[in-house]
C-alpha cells in the first residue's frame, strides 16, 4: 500500500514526522490497513465527505432550478442559502415523530434507514479520487444497479406499511414505476461496458496470440473475463487510458440514462409516485419527523449518486484532460504530494455538476407525467433508443467506421474465423 | 377488482380551498365521484341585508379574492338600475377598463395554477412573474392591488389621469406578447398536451345541459359570453370576439382563456384610446326604492348573477349572489367519471374553481317541504356539540 | 406541433438575468401614487359629525371623546373625533370620502404590523395644519 494517497498527504503536512509516520504505515500495513480503510469509509471519501456533498448538491440543484424559473432560491441560510439544506433537515430531526394507528410502526421505522444505508452503501461504489471507489470489485456495476432497484423496494415498503389510501396509490405509482425506468437505466448503464467489452475481451476470448496484438494499445489493466467489464473502475479506467469519455461514442445511451435516473430519484416529469397536487405526497405522506429527515438525505444522496454513476461512466470520472500533464508537472514541482488524486477530485465534482445542472434543467422543462405515459414512454421510446445506441456501436466496432481497430485486427479475425 | 374510496380534499394540497370529492377509484381510474361543499360558508349575503348599500359594496368586494371587481361590478350596476339612474359614459369606460385588467390577473393566475396541477411549476413561476405587470397597473388605477374599491353606486371613484395612459398602452402590448408567447408553448410543449388534450371532456350538448358558464362552456364550442348577450356597463361600444374552441378538454379552456386575454389587451388599448371626456360618477341619494333587479356580469370564471331586492330603505332586503363556481359543479362531476387519478386536480381546476364564493348553507327538510337558515350563534353552538360528542 | 423541451430559450434567456425577487424588509419598491395606507385626520376641519363611522363598512371607526392629549383650542362643538381600528380597517377609502369637511385623508405608509393588538386600535394621527 505504498501508493496510498493519505499517506503522502500525511507525510507532505508533517514531514518533521516522517520516521513515525513509516513506522506507523508498516505497523498498519502489517494489521492489514484497517484504520486506513475506516478513514476511507468515514471521512473520505466515505459517509461525511458524500453526505456534505449531497446537502451541496442539493443547495446547487434548487439555486439553478429557481434561477431558470427567474426566482432567486434558497437565499438566507447561510451564504445565499447554502445551508438551507442542512436546516430542513437539522429541522426535521427536531420535529415530533407521528405514527398514525394501522401503520406498521416498526416496520415504518426501519425502512428510511434501509433507505438511507443502501444509499450510502452504493455511493461506496462511485470512484471520486481515482478510477475505483471505496468499494470495487470484479461486477459491481450489476451489484449497484441491483442495489438501486432495493432503494426503490424500500419506497414501496414504507407505502405499503403506512396503510394510507394516497400511500397506497403512491406505492402502486412507485411499483409501476420502476418497472419503466429499470430497463432503460440497465441497458443505458451497460452500453460502457460493451465499449469497454470491445477495447479488451473480444481479442481475449478469440485467441492469445490476438491478445498480443491488441495489446499494442496503451492498456495498463487488461480485464479478461465477463465480469470485469462490468466494472466500474474498469470503464473509468478504460475511459482515462483512450483520452476520451463515453458520451461522444455514445450520446442516446447518456440521455436515456439520465432520464431513467431522474425518474429513479422521482425527479419532476417523473415525480409521479409523490406528486403532491394529486396524492398529496404518495408514499411519504404518513412520513414526518426524523424518518422524513432520513429519507430527505437518503433521496440527496441518491441524487448524487446517480450524478457520480453519469459521471464515472460516461464522463470519464476523475479522469480528466491534462491530469498526466498536471500530475508529472507538480509530482516534479511538489515532491512526493499525490496532485492526481487531488485532480481526481476536482475533476470528479466538475463533472457531478454538470450532470446536476442538465438534471436541474430538464426538471424546469417538463409537466408531469401519468404513471401510464411513464410507462408507455419508457417501452416505447426509452428502450428502444438504449438498444439504437447499442447497434449503432456494434456497426460502428464492426465496421471500424471511427479507425480505433487496427484493419489488420479485422483482417486476422477473419482469418482466424475461416 | 375491488373500487377504493379514496377522499380528496376538504384538506389538500391540490386544492387552495375546503372541498371535498370522495372519488370511488378502481386502480388508477375513476369510476364514481362525488362533490361535497360547505365547509366555507361565511353567510355574505345575510349580513348584505343588516348594512346599507354603500357598505355592502366592500362586503360583496370581499365574496372573492380574484374577481373582487365583478361583484362590484354586477351589485353597483343593480343598484343603478333600481335607481333608474344614468352613469356617465367615462366611469363606465373606467369601470370596464378595471374588469378587463381583472380578468388578465385572474386568468394569468388560473394559467399557473393549471401548470402547478399537471407539475409544470416553471410555467407557475413565469405567468405569475408576469401576472405582476397587471397587479402593479391595477395598484397604480385604484391604490391596491386586490380589492380594489374602484366600483361605487353611480359610477367610478378614481380617474385614470393623463400620464398613465400611454404606461398602461405599453404594458398591454408587453403582457399581449406574453400571452402569445404562452399559447405557442402550451400548444407546442408535448407535455402539457399530453396531460390536457382528451383529458376532461365535456361535449357540447352536455355543457349545455348541465348549464356550464365562462370559458368552461366557451371551450365547449357554445358561443356563450354575458358580455356580448347582454352587455353591461361599457361592452356595447367595445369591439371584441368570444373566443370559443371546440375540442371541449382541458386544452380548450387552456386555450380560450388565453385567447381572452388578448381580447382583454386589445380591449383594453381600445378603451383608453376611446376614453369620453365626461364625469366619472354621479353622487346618487342613499334610499333605493322599492323594487328587485337581476344583474348580470361575465366574471373571469363565468355568468354571475346578483338579485337584489330592496324595501325602500338604505338597506336591501335580500341579496342572492349566484357565483359561476356554483353552475359549473354538475360539469365537474360528469368530467371526473372514467378519468384517471392523476388528471383530478387539473380538472377541477380546469373551472377555476373558487369555492368559498360558492358555499351556502340551506337546511332542507323534505318530508316536511320546510327550508330554514341558521344564524352564526346557532352554528356555533352546534360546533361546539358537535365536538364535544367527538371528544376531540 | 408538438416540439420537445419548448421553453428551453426562454429559461436560458432568463438564467444569467437578475431575480424577479423583491426581498421585501431589505429592498423596498416605491409605493405608487393613490396608495391607501393609514389615516391622517385634520383636527381643525373635523366637526365630530360620526359620517365616517357611520359608512365604514366593517365597523372599524368608532367616535370618542375629544381626548386629554389632543389640543383643547382645537376641540369641535360635538367633542367628538374618529378612532380607527386598524385591525379592522379594509383600507376601502369610504370614510374619506363620506368626510363632509375633507378632514380624513389617507397617507401612503403600508407597514403596520405591530406585535400588540392594543397598538392597532389607534386614535388616527393628527395634523393641526
Amino acid at each position: 500500500m505504498a501508493f496510498d494517497p493519505f499517506w503522502y498527504i500525511l507525510l507532505y503536512l508533517f514531514p518533521q514526522y516522517s520516521g513515525t509516520l513509516t513506522i506507523l504505515q508498516y505497523i498498519l500495513q502489517q494489521q492489514g490497513n484497517v484504520l486506513m480503510d475506516l478513514f476511507k469509509i468515514i471521512v473520505f471519501p466515505g459517509i461525511v465527505f458524500v453526505s456534505i456533498l449531497s446537502l451541496f448538491a442539493e443547495w446547487y440543484d434548487r439555486k439553478i432550478y429557481a434561477r431558470l424559473q427567474n426566482r432567486v432560491g434558497p437565499f438566507h441560510t447561510g451564504y445565499h442559502g447554502i445551508l438551507q439544506p442542512l436546516a430542513d433537515i437539522i429541522k426535521l430531526l427536531a420535529k415530533e415523530d407521528i405514527v398514525q394507528s394501522g401503520a406498521e410502526a416498526r416496520s415504518l421505522a426501519a425502512a428510511p434507514i434501509f433507505a438511507m444505508t443502501l444509499s450510502l452503501v452504493m455511493l461506496m461504489f462511485i470512484p471520486v479520487y481515482r478510477s475505483a471507489g471505496i468499494i470495487s470489485f470484479e461486477g459491481d456495476l450489476i451489484v449497484v444497479l441491483f442495489l438501486s432497484t432495493l432503494f426503490a423496494l424500500t419506497v414501496i415498503l414504507t407505502g405499503w406499511f403506512s396503510t394510507n389510501r394516497f400511500g397506497e396509490v403512491g406505492t402502486a405509482r412507485a411499483g409501476m414505476q420502476l418497472i419503466a425506468y429499470e430497463i432503460p437505466l440497465v441497458l443505458s448503464a451497460l452500453t460502457p461496458a460493451i465499449i469497454v467489452a470491445y477495447y479488451y475481451s473480444v481479442p481475449v476470448q478469440v485467441n492469445n496470440y490476438l491478445l498480443t496484438v491488441y495489446g499494442t494499445l496503451p492498456v495498463t489493466t487488461i480485464p479478461t473475463t465477463l465480469f470485469s467489464i462490468l466494472t466500474i473502475a474498469n470503464i473509468t479506467q478504460t475511459q482515462a487510458t483512450i483520452g476520451m469519455p463515453f458520451i461522444l461514442v455514445a450520446p442516446i445511451s447518456f440521455g436515456v440514462f439520465i432520464i431513467s435516473l431522474m425518474a429513479e430519484i422521482e425527479k419532476v416529469p417523473f415525480d409521479v409516485p409523490e406528486a403532491h397536487t394529486e396524492i398529496v405526497a404518495g408514499w411519504q405522506t404518513e412520513i414526518s419527523g426524523k424518518k422524513l429527515a432520513l429519507y430527505r438525505l437518503s433521496s440527496d444522496l441518491e441524487y448524487l449518486w446517480g450524478a457520480g454513476l453519469a459521471a464515472a461512466l460516461f464522463l470519464g470520472g476523475p479522469w480528466g484532460p491534462g491530469w498526466d500533464i498536471g500530475l508529472s508537472t507538480l509530482d516534479r514541482l511538489m515532491g512526493a504530494f499525490p496532485w492526481g488524486y487531488v485532480f481526481g477530485t476536482i475533476w470528479f465534482l466538475v463533472k457531478v455538476f454538470a450532470v446536476i445542472f442538465i438534471i436541474a434543467n430538464l426538471r424546469t422543462l417538463f409537466a408531469r407525467f401519468r404513471i401510464d405515459q411513464v410507462v408507455q414512454g419508457a417501452w416505447k421510446y426509452l428502450i428502444p433508443l438504449a438498444f439504437l445506441n447499442i447497434l449503432i456501436l456494434q456497426a460502428v466496432f464492426y465496421f471500424d467506421l471511427f479507425g480505433w481497430q487496427s484493419t489488420y485486427y479485422m483482417l486476422l479475425w477473419i482469418a482466424y474465423m475461416i | 377488482m375491488s373500487t377504493v374510496k379514496v377522499p380528496i380534499g376538504p384538506q389538500h394540497p391540490a386544492l387552495k380551498e375546503p372541498i371535498n370529492f370522495t372519488i370511488e377509484i378502481e386502480g388508477e381510474q375513476v369510476v364514481d365521484a362525488k362533490v361535497r361543499i360547505g365547509y366555507n360558508h361565511r353567510g355574505i349575503e345575510k349580513a348584505c341585508e343588516l348594512r346599507t348599500y354603500v357598505r355592502d359594496i366592500y362586503l360583496l368586494e370581499r365574496v372573492c379574492g380574484i374577481c373582487s371587481h365583478s361583484h362590484t361590478t354586477t351589485f353597483t350596476q343593480g343598484v343603478e338600475e333600481l335607481l333608474d339612474e344614468d352613469v356617465p359614459r367615462r366611469g363606465l369606460y373606467i369601470r370596464t377598463i378595471v374588469c378587463e385588467l381583472e380578468r388578465l390577473h385572474s386568468h394569468m393566475l388560473w394559467l399557473g395554477v393549471a401548470g402547478h396541477e399537471i407539475g409544470f411549476d416553471t410555467l407557475l413561476h413565469y405567468t405569475w412573474r408576469d401576472r405582476e405587470l397587471v397587479m402593479d397597473f391595477l395598484e397604480m388605477i385604484s391604490g391596491n392591488r386586490v380589492n380594489y374599491a374602484m366600483n361605487t353606486i353611480g359610477g367610478v371613484r378614481r380617474d385614470i389621469s393623463k400620464d398613465l395612459i400611454p404606461t398602461l398602452k405599453k404594458g398591454m402590448d408587453t403582457f399581449r406578447e406574453r400571452c402569445e408567447y404562452y399559447l405557442k408553448l402550451c400548444s407546442e410543449e408535448p407535455t402539457v398536451l399530453e396531460r390536457t388534450q382528451g383529458v376532461g371532456v365535456l361535449p357540447t350538448h352536455m355543457a349545455r345541459k348541465l348549464g356550464a358558464v365562462g370559458p368552461t362552456v366557451r371551450a365547449s364550442a357554445v358561443d356563450m359570453d354575458c358580455r356580448k348577450d347582454d352587455p353591461c356597463a361599457a361592452y356595447d361600444e367595445v369591439p371584441f370576439e368570444v373566443c370559443t374552441w371546440d375540442s371541449c378538454d382541458v386544452f380548450a379552456r387552456v386555450a380560450v382563456r388565453i385567447l381572452e386575454m388578448i381580447q382583454s389587451c386589445n380591449m383594453i388599448q381600445w378603451m383608453l384610446d376611446h376614453l369620453p371626456k365626461d364625469e366619472i360618477r354621479l353622487k346618487l341619494k342613499r334610499r333605493v326604492p322599492e323594487g328587485e333587479v337581476l344583474s348580470r356580469y361575465e366574471a373571469p370564471r363565468g355568468e354571475l348573477i346578483h338579485y337584489i331586492k330592496s324595501n325602500g330603505t338604505d338597506k336591501p332586503e335580500r341579496v342572492k349572489v349566484r357565483t359561476p363556481t356554483l353552475a359549473n359543479w354538475p360539469s365537474v362531476e360528469y368530467m371526473l367519471k372514467g378519468c384517471y387519478i392523476a388528471d383530478v386536480p387539473i380538472i377541477v381546476a380546469s373551472i377555476d374553481p373558487c369555492i368559498s364564493c360558492t358555499d351556502r348553507v340551506t337546511f332542507v327538510d323534505v318530508e316536511k317541504e320546510k327550508t330554514w337558515v341558521w344564524d352564526s350563534n346557532q352554528l356555533r353552538r352546534y360546533g361546539i356539540e358537535f365536538y364535544k360528542k367527538k371528544r376531540w | 406541433m408538438p416540439r420537445p423541451a419548448a421553453m428551453e430559450p426562454e429559461l436560458l434567456r432568463n438564467f444569467p438575468r437578475k431575480p424577479f425577487t423583491v426581498f421585501y424588509p431589505f429592498e423596498r419598491l416605491p409605493p405608487f401614487e393613490g396608495l391607501r395606507g393609514r389615516h391622517i385626520l385634520y383636527l381643525k376641519r373635523c366637526v365630530g359629525c360620526g359620517t365616517c363611522a357611520k359608512d365604514c363598512p366593517s365597523a372599524a371607526i368608532e367616535m370618542i371623546d375629544w381626548p386629554d392629549e389632543f389640543p383643547q383650542e382645537l376641540k369641535n362643538k360635538a367633542g367628538k373625533v374618529p378612532k380607527v381600528d386598524l385591525g379592522r380597517c379594509l383600507f376601502c377609502e369610504q370614510c374619506v370620502e363620506s368626510c363632509p369637511r375633507d378632514a380624513l385623508e389617507m397617507t401612503q405608509e403600508y407597514e403596520l404590523a405591530t406585535f400588540d393588538r392594543k397598538a392597532m386600535e389607534w386614535i388616527v394621527d393628527m395634523e393641526t395644519e
